[in-house]
């Protein structure tokens, strides 16, 4: 009985790992990193997989956890950052990684908060009042982080498209 | 300045995430169906120890989370006095959870699905209760109740520090407690709903003179009802006056089993002496004097750092800056490793981690410059010696004194003075 729940756990688990990924790669940028905010939703979602088998769309679920955590993890990043600077220690935060796809550097180069909430919105599956909730912040400030990103995403693909760089749009 | 069309991004994130599926499978289902499980070991471990308070050799509390109100209102009556059994939980809990049974290794199945993070590493305080009851339920749907009953006798200051240790660890999980009275019975209550990353957990605690018992509900699918919350305050208060409830104690989940306990009886060590931590360790220990004061040494994130399944058997003080346990553990391949790992990660401290050797005993140490510890385990003792607030040892002397752990627990007759 437990192997049948573990089995339908991993099925679950090989379909929608890479959109649970895609998610924290995109929010982070760092794929080692982002491995280990998916991994962890994963192991969220494991720990109540009886009740979302309820639901009508568990990935939907493990995709907000994992945002969430990549959220909190940059929030923490933040305050470390903060308590280096002021210790004139070197920044911790390590650079881009490579294996970045064109996309991905182009939500890079969003601020922060746009692209937190283009990510949260279309690849997280998070209603623009969810966002504001987790963001902290009207809804009327989501929807326009979204439409500015969206916005200088448009610009910065071009831009690499017309410079080479393959684009996925 | 036009926008990227929202049916062009959603194909860009598609491509986003064919690409990474093709760079990671990720560690795979099993390895979080592993983590799980080691998270509930740990969890219904910590879980056992916050009510059993089987708590030598934790680390000390730092008392500081006090959150509940003051007394509301005038006295309350006390109900008359019964023991805490599944059928009266069942009776109370009617409505808010499924009927509940005590807690087997057969119907533990459920817990799988418990998530309740913030009861990790709790702080809470070092006193062994003279007596003390622990009793643990289960429902269907995965709710645990948990109670602990705990008389201190031994040492009146502790239900103070217990309640101030459980409003703070209340606060950490979300809710805040308030206190009302029945009769000379305190009773702090509170609750935090759930969120897709906890579960509901729900507390009360009763003080009354040398005592303090908690009973603590988890995940459950929302917090108590008032009718429900006051039918288990009656139930729990019963409980409290009950005199059995001090001396029984439900078979914990990943405890040592019975017949584990047989085949591997606790050992009596006999405590390592000032004199011979001197001998072993030249000038390090010179700044070390006699002291016969009861408080153990606190140094951080040892609390989160012992495997939870941890039986601990006592523990010494030695001079003013060393404390000396003695723990059974279910694990002792892992033991040494779980304690460093944890303290490389902890955050508030720079804990610098050893290991020394493997065989015959795992044995490693660690230090930052407010403390050390020095670890030592043979087949199912763990030994450590914490001190504080001496220099970092060389690997030297962190030999020396990890030598005397390991002669320690492989003669456990008192071959050795006491402290």
């Amino acid at each position: 009985m437990r192997d049948g729940v573990e089995r339908e756990f991993a099925e679950f688990y090989d379909a929608t790992w890479g959109r649970t990924l895609a998610c924290t790669y995109a929010m982070t940028g760092d794929l080692g990193a982002a491995e280990e905010l998916a991994q962890e939703a994963y192991t969220r979602a494991w720990a109540r997989w009886s009740q979302l088998t309820a639901y009508e769309e568990p990935g939907a679920w493990v995709r907000q956890v994992a945002t969430r955590l990549a959220i909190s993890r940059w929030r923490r990043s933040k305050v470390a950052q903060a308590w280096f600077a002021r210790n004139r220690q070197v920044p911790v935060s390590a650079p881009p990684d490579e294996t970045s796809t064109a996309l991905v550097a182009a939500l890079r180069q969003l601020p922060e908060a746009q692209r937190r909430a283009i990510v949260l919105h279309h690849l997280g599956d998070l209603p623009v009042a969810e966002v504001a909730r987790i963001e902290r912040c009207p809804t009327g400030t989501v929807k326009a982080r979204l439409s500015r990103g969206r916005a200088a995403l448009s610009l910065l693909l071009v831009d690499q498209d017309q410079n080479g760089t393959p684009s996925h749009v | 300045m036009s926008e990227i069309h929202e049916s062009d991004l959603d194909r860009a994130f598609a491509a986003l995430t064919r690409e990474l599926t093709t760079r990671s499978s990720g560690p795979g289902a099993p390895a979080a169906v592993a983590t799980v499980r080691k998270r509930r070991r740990r969890r219904v471990g910590v879980v056992a120890f916050v009510a059993a308070a089987v708590v030598a050799g934790f680390a000390a509390p730092s008392f500081t989370g006090g959150t509940h109100a003051g007394p509301a209102g005038s006295s309350h009556a006390l109900p008359t006095s019964a023991p805490l059994s599944a059928s009266s939980l069942t009776e109370a809990t009617r409505g808010w959870t499924d009927g509940l049974q005590e807690l087997t290794e057969a119907n533990s199945a459920p817990l799988d699905d418990l998530s309740v993070p913030c009861l990790d590493g709790p702080d809470f305080p070092q006193t062994q209760a003279e007596r003390s009851g622990h009793r643990m339920f289960v429902t269907d749907g995965g709710a645990m109740v948990n109670a602990g009953f705990n008389d201190y006798s031994n040492d009146p200051a502790i239900p103070d520090q217990w309640t101030s240790a459980m409003s703070a660890l209340m606060a950490r999980c979300g809710a805040h407690l308030t206190e009302s009275t029945y009769g000379d019975v305190t009773l702090a209550h509170g609750a935090a709903a759930g969120t897709p990353d906890q579960d509901v957990i729900e507390l009360w605690l009763a003080q009354v003179g040398d005592r303090v018992a908690t009973l603590i509900v988890m995940g459950p699918a929302t917090v108590a009802p008032a009718d429900a919350a006051q039918a288990v305050t009656r139930v729990f208060l019963a409980a409290v006056q009950e005199e059995s409830s001090y001396e029984t104690t439900s078979q914990p989940l990943d405890a040592p089993h019975p017949e584990k306990l047989t085949e591997t009886p606790a050992r009596a060590f006999a405590d390592i002496s000032l004199e011979q931590i001197q001998g072993a360790t030249g000038t390090w220990s010179e700044d070390w004097t006699n002291e016969s004061s009861p408080q153990l040494t606190t140094l951080p994130c040892i609390s989160g750092s012992w495997p939870a399944e941890n039986r601990f058997d006592g523990s010494a003080r030695i001079g003013d800056r060393g404390t000396l346990t003695f723990a059974v553990t279910n694990e002792p391949v892992h033991a040494i490793d779980t304690i460093l790992t944890s303290l490389s990660t902890c955050d508030a401290a720079q804990w610098t981690v050893h290991r020394i050797d493997h065989t015959p005993y795992d044995t490693g140490w660690a230090s930052y410059e407010g403390g050390s510890v020095f670890l030592a385990v043979d087949d199912h003792t763990v030994a450590s010696l914490r001190v504080s607030g001496l220099e970092v040892p060389n690997g030297a002397v962190a030999r020396q004194m990890i030598g005397l752990l390991k002669d320690a627990l492989a003669h456990p007759t008192s071959e050795f003075g006491t402290s």
